[in-house]
């Protein structure tokens, strides 16, 4: 299956749903009841008719050619799936551990993944030295207030 | 005389020293990051917005429009040095500034293209003080059918013109409406598309749509190129200026493909990099010595760089005059204005006139400085080039979480950073183009907006969408707009058929 294909598929699959949920939104108390209703499901039947505008030209495209090759996996979609885990951590620790901190292990992490491990000293001094850096311009100089690191107090 | 009045006092306004400065390290931090393959002027400005929003909106404004033209005059130099273009609009400066490198020529390639643009900057932003303030008066009549048809035909311009097929820009755009319908509904009170969750109720920010795609999208996208290496920069240069004789060559291209350029980028859909490559054919064609081309012909960087800088003053015109943004950087710009609460359109001209002669004031001044920035100083500008991107992308990663916390405070964004950062590589793969996505996200509000106010007006009857020969002629607009490149192309592939 190729990845034309597969964003077909999941087009419709949006298209659908988005057309079902707006349908199914509550009415409006005042003017027009249905109003709140009319541009999504406007939109998802938009969807639905592109998507499978989509997957059929696919379809008759992949028939005349017989072009079945799907392309390979992306060599680099581990790196990415792993940059996005590191974000979600990111996420979950600012608050608690604080803006210096998290951002510290976030940019090492990201770092490592993009330079790799063997320059760590290089990694450690860039990420420590962006992360202070940028604290003391939000909160200094820009007046936004980050979260702070317990102990070390920036 | 009103305009010439109204310039007047935006540029005593713009030249006051604080606000030269701002426009400066606009220039100058949009120069650097124009310069970056991959990092173009909207993500420069996607990046740096929220740093400037304790400026107030004045200053706010003049930093943007800095780093919006700084990043075009930047994206040139990674063009003409490493064949790399720092941004889509700088394409067709790889096509002879990179020959002339090879040839020992990068000085003069350098110089013809920072004077180029800066001509073409100059002469589109008095085109556009000229047209400016008719264009909106005109905008006043338009009523919310009217309004709505031409958001209908400004989207549907830019799906069937982008990259990829037709059907593909499309679905970008219908995406992008979703997403923008998402929250409570401001007329009804209804919550839409919330799953519940107590921050979606208040819809999702298009700055949060807006970095994911313009930032992590590109930083996923990046790690194949970092894999693969990256290209050596020359680094020590002689003096950057051109001869007599390249003056000579260049001079009436340049001037032919400012105005060129302008119309092109006030199209909507159509932009920088159309306007520059169709600038490079124009020439080609019109040149005494079209084998020249593509060997470092110095005519084929000065036309398209003219034509390039041009085209973003122009594409600035239906941004600010109604609302409607014709490319993703003027997407990202309309973003700038609607966070610091100014909504473009005609009102904005009578309602912050103020606001508006400054930011088209320090047009002109942005463009000398910019000049002066990337001509004497582009020998020191360029190490740039020399810093790796293993260490820059994961820093500009770093910069969109924080720049985002800095928009609402809130970490429940950074999620849904890292969803429409993954939807936005996931659309790259598929090669869905991801402008109309951003387009869609910012003029949804408005758009669904004027849909509503036509149908309360006509009690529900949706005969109001051609009501009036305006709208009727911009439903026709719309037509042509989706069959145009369809019709090409079904006339293309007949005549090749026979051939094949």
């Amino acid at each position: 299956m190729t990845i034309t294909m597969i964003s077909g598929i999941a087009s419709l699959a949006v298209g659908i749903a988005f057309t079902v949920m707006a349908f199914s939104l509550p009415d409006a108390s005042i003017g027009i009841p249905f109003a709140p209703k009319v541009f999504p499901a406007g939109l998802g039947i938009l969807m639905t008719v592109l998507s499978i505008l989509q997957i059929s030209q696919e379809t008759l495209r992949a028939r005349r050619s017989e072009d079945t090759t799907t392309e390979g996996r992306d060599p680099y979609l581990i790196k990415i799936l792993l940059s996005c885990v590191f974000a979600l951590l990111y996420a979950l620790l600012f608050h608690r551990i604080g803006y210096v901190l998290s951002t510290v292990f976030f940019l090492e992490a990201e770092l490592w993944l993009f330079n790799g491990r063997e320059h760590w000293k290089t990694n450690t001094i860039v990420a420590v030295v962006f992360s202070v850096a940028v604290y003391v311009l939000f909160s200094q100089v820009l007046g936004v207030y980050l979260p702070r690191t317990p102990i070390i107090w920036i | 005389m009103e305009t010439i009045q109204l310039l007047l006092e935006g540029l005593s306004v713009a030249a006051h020293p604080i606000n030269l400065m701002w426009v400066t390290i606009g220039g100058i931090l949009g120069t650097l990051i124009g310069m970056l393959p991959g990092l173009g002027p909207a993500t420069g400005v996607a990046v740096l917005l929220p740093m400037t929003f304790v400026l107030g909106p004045q200053a706010s404004l003049i930093t943007m429009a800095g780093v919006y033209y700084g990043a075009m005059y930047g994206g040139s130099r990674s063009s003409i040095l490493i064949n790399t273009p720092g941004a889509g609009a700088a394409v067709a400066a790889t096509f002879d500034g990179y020959p002339m490198t090879l040839k020992g020529r990068a000085e003069a390639a350098l110089a013809i293209s920072a004077i180029a643009s800066f001509i073409g900057g100059i002469i589109a932003t008095v085109i556009m003080v000229a047209v400016a303030l008719p264009v909106a008066r005109f905008a006043l009549h338009f009523g919310p059918a009217e309004y709505f048809m031409l958001f209908v035909f400004a989207l549907s311009a830019t799906a069937s013109m982008s990259k990829g097929d037709t059907i593909k820009g499309f679905i970008a755009t219908t995406l992008g409406l979703m997403i923008s319908s998402i929250g409570i509904d401001g007329q009804s009170g209804v919550k839409r598309f919330t799953f519940g969750v107590l921050e979606l109720e208040a819809g999702i920010d298009f700055l949060v749509v807006i970095i994911a795609v313009y930032a992590l999208g590109e930083v996923f996208k990046s790690f194949r190129g970092i894999a693969e290496g990256t290209k050596k920069a020359q680094k020590s240069f002689g003096r950057i200026w051109i001869t007599r004789k390249d003056w000579r060559r260049s001079v009436w291209p340049i001037l032919r493909s400012a105005p060129f350029g302008f119309f092109i980028g006030a199209l909507p859909g159509a932009g920088g990099t159309m306007a520059a490559l169709l600038s490079y054919n124009n020439e080609r064609q019109l040149s005494k010595h079209p084998e020249e081309f593509g060997e470092g012909a110095i005519e084929g960087v000065a036309a398209p760089e003219s034509a390039n800088n041009a085209a973003s003053v122009g594409a600035m015109i239906p941004m600010l005059t109604l609302g409607i943004p014709g490319s993703g950087t003027t997407a990202v710009m309309m973003g700038a204005l609607l966070m610091l609460g100014l909504q473009p359109g005609p009102m904005l001209f009578e309602q912050q006139s103020a606001i508006v002669w400054t930011l088209i004031a320090s047009m002109f001044f942005g463009n000398i400085i910019l000049a002066f920035v990337n001509i004497p100083m582009a020998g020191a500008l360029v190490r740039v080039l020399a810093v790796p991107p293993k260490i820059l992308y994961p820093i500009v990663m770093s910069l969109a979480f924080v720049g985002t916390y800095a928009i609402s405070y809130s970490v429940v964004d950074f999620y849904l950073l890292i969803i429409f950062g993954i939807l936005g590589f996931f659309m790259a793969k598929a090669k869905i183009p991801t402008t109309p996505l951003i387009l869609a996200v910012i003029v949804g509000n408005s758009m669904e907006q004027s849909f509503r106010r036509a149908y309360t007006i006509s009690n529900g009857d949706l005969g109001v969408f051609f009501g009036s020969p305006l709208a009727i002629a911009l439903f026709a607009l719309t037509v042509i707009s989706i069959l145009g490149p369809i019709v090409a192309n079904a006339l293309r592939n007949r005549r090749a058929v026979p051939a094949a």
